[in-house]
Order: C-alpha cells, then structure tokens, then sequence
C-alpha cells in the first residue's frame, strides 16, 4: 500500500516536470537520429591521403604509376587524395587533421616505396587510414603476386625436375666411375704383370747390352780383317794369274809342247786352284753370317733403347694408370657430395614447391556474413547501452538527489513507513521509467532499425537487469553525497567511466587479459553485448546466461549498497 | 499518564552544546508553547522528537513509550508542520494529504473524509486539485497543517506555525489550532511571537541556554512578574533565570 502511494507520488511528481520528458523521450531518440545520420555517412573512403611523391610532379611519378593505374578495378582508390610539394607541409596537414595519413612516395629503381605516416593522436583514424591503404595496395599486388607465384611454381617443378635428373645421373655416373675404377685397378694389376715379364726379358738384355755392343765392334772388326785378307788374296792371286799367263805365255815358247801342255795344266789347275779358292772365298764371303750376326747385334743395339722407352712407357702408364685411379675416386667422392648437395636442392625445392602450392590462400574481405552489414544495427545495442546507462544511472540519482534534498523528504523521514517501502517506491519508478524509455527505444529499433519483434522479450529482461543495477547505483550516489551538483557530477563521471572501460576508446581484443576481464565485466559492457547477443546475433537468453548471472550477483550487491546508502543518509540527517 | 515527557535530554553538535538536559512535559490536550532565543535549540528539540535528529542523551516518553528507542509509535501519532513547505509541489493539496496520509497507515475511506474535514475547517475548498506551488504562502501553511492532521494525531507538533504571515492569517490559523486542539489534538508550538504564544497556549516553557528553566501557565507568569506584556516577562526570564 505504502510502497503504491509512494510509487504513484514519484509518478506524478515526475510525469508533471517537462524536463524529465525531455531526458526520458527526446534526448534519446534524437540521439539515435543523429547517430543514425552519423553511421550512414560512415565510409574509410571519405578519408583524405596526403600524397607527396618526390618521384614526379603533382603526384604525378610512381604514385599514379602504381596506386592510381594498378588499383583494383572496383576496389578502393584514393580518389580523395591531396598532392603536396614537400613531406614538410602534408606533415602539417596530417597534425592538423586534414589528412588521415601521409604517403612519402620515395626513389627507388626495383620498386614502389612509399614511406607511410599516421596520426598516432587518433587511433581509430590511424586504423582506418591504414586499413584503406593496405587494403588499396594489395589490391594492386594480389595480381601481380598471384602471377609471379604461379611462374614460379612452374619454375620450381622445372628446376626441380631437373635437379633430380641431374642427381639421377650423377648417381649413374658414379657407378660408371666405379666400373671405369675397377677396370683400370685390373688393368694396372695386368700392366704390372707384363711390366714384371717384360723386366724379366729386358733387365738381364739391358746387362747384356755392354757385351753385345763390343761383340759387335769384334764382328766388325773380324769382317773388316776377313774382307782385307780376301782383297788381299784376289790382288794376289790377280797378280798370280797374271805371272801364271804370263809364265805360260813365256814357257809355251820355252816347253816343248807336252811339257808345256803339261806345265800349261799345271798352272790351269794352279789356276782353277786359285779361283776355286777365290770361289770358295767368295763363298766365304757369301756364306759368312758375320753381317747376320751384325744384322742381330744391331737389331739388338736398337732394340734395347726401345725396350728402354717401352719399359718408361710402361712406368708412364702405370703412374697414370695410378693417378687416373685416383682421380677415379676423387671424381666419384664429388660426385657423392654433388649427389648429397642435390638431394638438399631438390628437398629445399620441394619445401618451396609445397610452399608456392600454398597460394591458393586468397584473402577475401567478405561482407554477407550472417550478421547484418547494417551499421545502424550493428551499432544499436551499442546506443541503446549508452543511452539506458546514462538515464538509468542520471535519472535515479536526481531523483534521489531531488528527494533527498526536499523539505517534503524531512516529512517522510519521520512518516511510520519503513525504508524499505521508500527504496522498493523509487527503484520502482525509476525502473519504469526506464523500460518506459526501453520501449521508446525499441519501438524506434523496430521501425528503423530492423529488429526482430522476437527479440522483445529478452531485450526487456535484460534491460530490467542491468537497467535495475544502474538504478540502484544511481540511488546510491543519490543518498550517499547530499550536494545535488556533487552528486550529479559524481553520477555523470561513473557513467564516462563505464563508457571509457569498454570497446568505446581501445577495442578491448587488444587489452591484456587481466584488463579485458576486468572490462568484460563491466556491467556497461555485460549490457552492450548481452544486447549484441539478443539484437543483432537473436540468440537465445541461454547464450548469455553467464553473463546474467553475474548481474543478477551485482543487482544484489547493488541492492545491498543502495540499502546501506540510504541507512547513512537517514543518519546523517539526524546527525 | 504522562502524555509527553522530555527527562535530561542533551544533544551536541561536536563541542558545542545545543541542549542541556533538557526536561519537561506536556499535558494531553493543551497548547504548549516552547520559546526561546534564535538558535536556542527549540527546533532542535523538535526534530528530536519526531526523529529527525538523535539525541546524544536523555530520554522522551510518550504516552509512556520510549520515544527515542522506539519511534514509530509517535511518529504514527503525531503531526508535525514547520516554518517550511514540506509537501511536494508538484501534487495537489488532495494527492499530497492522499500521499502522507497512506504513508501513515489512514484507509481511504477515512482518508477520504478527514480530507473533505479539514479542507472545510481550514478554509481551503476549492483548491483540493490544485498543485501546492500555486498556493500562496498562507495558504501553504494551511495545506501544510491540513497535511500533518490527515491522520488524526495525538500530537502536533508546530514549529513557528504562523512566521511570514500577516496577522489576519496568523489570527485565522491560530483558530484552526484552536478548533484542532478542541478536538482532542495536543499541541506543542515554537515560536518567537511571543503575544501569539501568550494568547493562545495554556502553557509555556522557557528554554535558555539549553534548558527550560520556567514552566507555568501565562497565569503562573502574570503573577510572578506582573501583569506585564509577555515579551517583558521573557525578557526578565532571559536575563535573571528561573520563575
């Protein structure tokens, strides 16, 4: 009873001051409107680059060559951007936000570079304007790198192709090389078995060598004596034949002729003596072996100098023979190494091949997600968050703040209701009149937004949650600093607070995890994303049940404090 | 039965002593008036009685309840309106008397007819549904009045009832009070218009230096100092002491 009459008190005290309409109706739908406006002019291509490239005139050089002409066709392009004469001045446009980011296009003879600088001032800005420009230079080089990689998987399968043969062929020749090494171990050991018979024959000829060279200077010698003596004989038996004519000349006058005939025989078988000598001589002469044995001795002579270059060449050969072994072996301890280096080559070949495969990983910046696009949707919950925070939290403590410090409060102090009839009565109307404005703001969900009728329900549950901690946290301050502008202050700097502690200054991904639980569990944030979950996501009221049980732990703490507040502010009254 | 009975009540505010063992009581049906100096402790006193403030010593009975330890049985029978508005402004006379009067427990009914009572006694018909910060200054004291008797008190408690009107309001409203406290209302008034006190209280208490140091009918103080102007009387009292 006590805690109706209260209740329609507050109702009527606040329903009849124009100012709480204003907060409650206006202020919020005006505020989705504008921020309505706001997300739908909100594009990264409205950012404006500031462009100095010292390669040509007005932009004129690499950057047109490269970002303007290679741009993707349809992608983003950097329609907006603005030429500078010197890094100097489009530095001073970047300080004083008129661009989002300088682009220092540089010389360079092999490629485009560009030095790129942001404003570190404004994160969100410098996330955008770097978004834009990676997004509008990989653009102009997915092609470009899909092509080249393309080639050079084709190189690669070549080359590696070719490696392998290589190795395979190598690894033949190094069996060749094996072959070739045992033919010529056999062939050594065989040199050496002729090199040891041909020593056999040629060492005890080379000792002869002496002997038969003065065995053949006898011979000559010998041959020189016998031809003096036979030309000594024919001059002789010349100079007998004549005297024999002669003396037969002078003893056929002389002889009677049986004696002369006689005689005349006589010196005719002297004669046929003499020539039959001479015939024999001749004979001799002819028959004598001497120039035979000279013929050998000096075969012989020439032989041995031979035998000497054959025994030599024999040596050469296996010399040769032993350092073309060798070089066997070097060759096919190369070529093993060859072998081991290609086996590398064509495994890192692989590696790379496998690698270069890998390119069909082509990044897609997609937006038909299941999430809406709509970046009013999207940024819904977020408003709505802010905005039930804001009127929640405000809305209860001026009205406490108002309460308290009426003279009317003094004659409820000292009214026979309890306390908690008062607490129950004005969370109550402020909890009205924000799922009042709960309503307001999702019918304009519904009408402009896009929201899902099926929604409703868990959108107020959730309001009622959170909406309820922030009251009684609005209460709180309400009871606990008596100064209405203190107080008010205080209320609007722990909404800034909820506002700074969550996604709104820095994404919260990029937090440590310590801080990023801390602000998950914020109860702005728990509001925002069980509003996500509910709004934008439609998920069911399970999928963010950590969450409400969690709140519903700070609704009764909150309860606790409020209760607490509104004991010390009593007392201070009557202190 | 003693109807109300104040016995050595302090109060201090840090060193400074407001109220000194303050004692005294008051009949059933009379007009008590509690004067004093500004800044005597008069209001002080007041807001300890109807809970408002704590007292750091002492004790208040009423009708034999402890007051100070037990609150709600006096705060359900008494009416309290001071120099200030206490109502809110942006109801009606019928929804702020509506208001208190379910805060203390009246049925509607009763309610009801306590409202259309005293509306009639205290000459504001007409302006049932019109929100207080229309009304006029009077007129708010009146509303404030009616406010602090729509549940019918024991006890009402006036603190500078009549401060800021001219004196045909003062006149009507101390007939009010009369007519209130024919119907079986006690009243215990402050105030610093000593005539008012003079004409219209059975009996008056003199606090000084944070304690009531006389205590008599008007008739008890005219024979004491003589048949003198209540202001002389008081001002005899506050410079020598007790009757």
């Amino acid at each position: 009873m006590a805690v109706y009459s209260i209740f329609k008190k507050n109702l009527k005290t606040v329903s009849r001051n124009w100012s709480y309409f204003f907060v409650l109706i206006l202020c919020p739908a005006l505020l989705i409107l504008i921020a309505g406006v706001m997300l739908n002019s909100f594009d990264s291509s409205h950012i404006y680059v500031g462009v100095y490239d010292e390669t040509g005139v007005e932009c004129g050089g690499k950057y047109q060559e490269f970002f303007v002409q290679t741009s993707p066709p349809g992608g983003i392009n950097f329609g907006k951007s603005r030429c500078f004469g010197d890094l100097e001045s489009c530095l001073k446009a970047l300080t004083d936000s008129k661009v989002a980011a300088c682009l220092h296009v540089l010389e360079s003879d092999s490629s485009y570079k560009v030095d790129i600088y942001l404003d570190q001032s404004r994160k969100i800005v410098q996330y955008y304007a770097k978004q834009l420009i990676l997004e509008n230079v990989l653009g102009g080089q997915t092609s470009f790198i899909e092509q080249t990689s393309e080639e050079l998987v084709q190189k690669l399968w070549v080359y590696s192709s070719a490696l392998s043969d290589a190795k395979f062929d190598l690894i033949s020749t190094q069996g060749d090389l094996q072959e070739q090494e045992l033919i010529l171990v056999q062939r050594q050991s065989q040199l050496r078995e002729v090199q040891r018979d041909f020593d056999y024959v040629y060492l005890p000829l080379k000792q002869k060598e002496p002997q038969i060279n003065s065995l053949r200077e006898e011979i000559l010698e010998n041959q020189e004596n016998l031809e003096r003596n036979i030309s000594y004989f024919r001059e002789k038996k010349q100079q007998i034949e004549i005297q024999i004519n002669s003396l037969k000349t002078f003893l056929s006058g002389k002889l009677i002729s049986g004696d002369y005939i006689y005689v005349s025989s006589i010196f005719d078988s002297l004669l046929a003596d003499l020539n039959e000598m001479n015939s024999a001589l001749s004979n001799m002469e002819s028959l004598s072996n001497q120039q035979d044995i000279l013929l050998v001795l000096d075969l012989l002579g020439s032989v041995i100098p031979k035998l000497d270059s054959i025994n030599q060449a024999l040596y050469d050969t296996d010399a040769d023979l032993t350092v073309a072994i060798e070089k066997t072996r070097e060759g096919q301890i190369k070529i093993t190494e060859y072998i081991s280096r290609l086996a590398e080559a064509v495994s890192d070949l692989e590696g790379f091949k496998s690698i270069a495969d890998q390119k069909g990983v082509v990044l897609n910046f997609k937006e038909d997600t299941p999430v809406s696009g709509d970046p009013i949707l999207i940024a819904f919950p977020l408003l709505v968050t802010i905005i039930i925070t804001f009127s929640s939290l405000v809305l209860s403590n001026l009205f406490i703040v108002r309460g308290v410090n009426r003279e009317s409060h003094f004659r409820e102090l000292i009214s026979p209701t309890r306390d908690v009839s008062f607490l129950s009565a004005d969370y109550l109307i402020n909890l009205f009149f924000v799922l009042i404005q709960a309503a307001v703001l999702f019918l304009v969900g519904f009408y402009w937004v896009g929201i899902s009728i099926n929604t409703l329900l868990p959108f107020a549950f959730t309001i009622f949650l959170v909406g309820s901690f922030f009251i009684f946290i609005g209460m709180s301050l309400g009871f606990l600093i008596k100064s209405p502008s203190l107080s008010m202050l205080l209320t609007i700097f722990l909404v800034m607070l909820f506002i700074i502690l969550s996604d709104l200054l820095v994404p919260t991904l990029l937090l440590s995890q310590l801080m990023k639980l801390f602000i998950d569990l914020s109860p702005f944030v728990m509001l925002s994303e069980m509003l996500k979950s509910v709004l934008v996501l439609e998920k069911p009221v399970s999928s963010i049940l950590w969450r409400v049980i969690f709140m519903g732990v700070f609704l009764f703490l909150a309860g606790i404090l409020v209760y607490i507040s509104k004991k010390i502010n009593k007392r201070r009254i009557r202190d | 039965m003693v109807f109300l009975k104040f016995e050595k009540v302090k109060k201090s505010f840090g060193k400074k002593e407001v109220l000194s063992e303050v004692s005294f009581d008051v009949k059933e049906k009379e007009i008590f008036g509690l004067i004093g100096v500004s800044g005597g402790g008069k209001t002080t006193l007041l807001k300890i009685l109807v809970g408002m403030s704590r007292a750091t010593g002492g004790k208040i009975w009423f009708e034999e309840k402890d007051v100070l330890e037990k609150p709600f049985y006096l705060r359900k029978n008494t009416g309290f309106a001071t120099q200030k508005n206490m109502l809110f402004e942006e109801l009606t006379l019928a929804e702020n008397s509506s208001y208190f009067g379910k805060l203390y427990g009246v049925k509607r009914g009763n309610l009801k007819q306590r409202f259309v009572n005293l509306v009639e006694l205290l000459g504001l018909g007409g302006f049932e549904d019109l929100q207080i910060r229309y009304f006029s200054g009077g007129m708010v004291k009146r509303a404030n009045l009616l406010v602090a008797l729509i549940h019918s008190p024991k006890l009402l408690i006036l603190d500078e009832p009549t401060i800021g009107l001219d004196p045909i309001l003062r006149e009507n409203l101390w007939g009010y009070i009369h007519v209130i406290n024919q119907e079986g209302t006690t009243i215990l008034v402050t105030s610093h218009l000593l005539d008012e006190i003079e004409q219209n209280c059975s009996r008056v208490g003199i606090l000084k230096s944070g304690k009531v140091v006389t205590l008599a009918t008007i008739k008890e103080y005219k024979s004491k100092y003589g048949n003198k102007p209540f202001s002389k009387i008081f001002q005899e009292v506050m410079s020598h002491g007790s009757l």
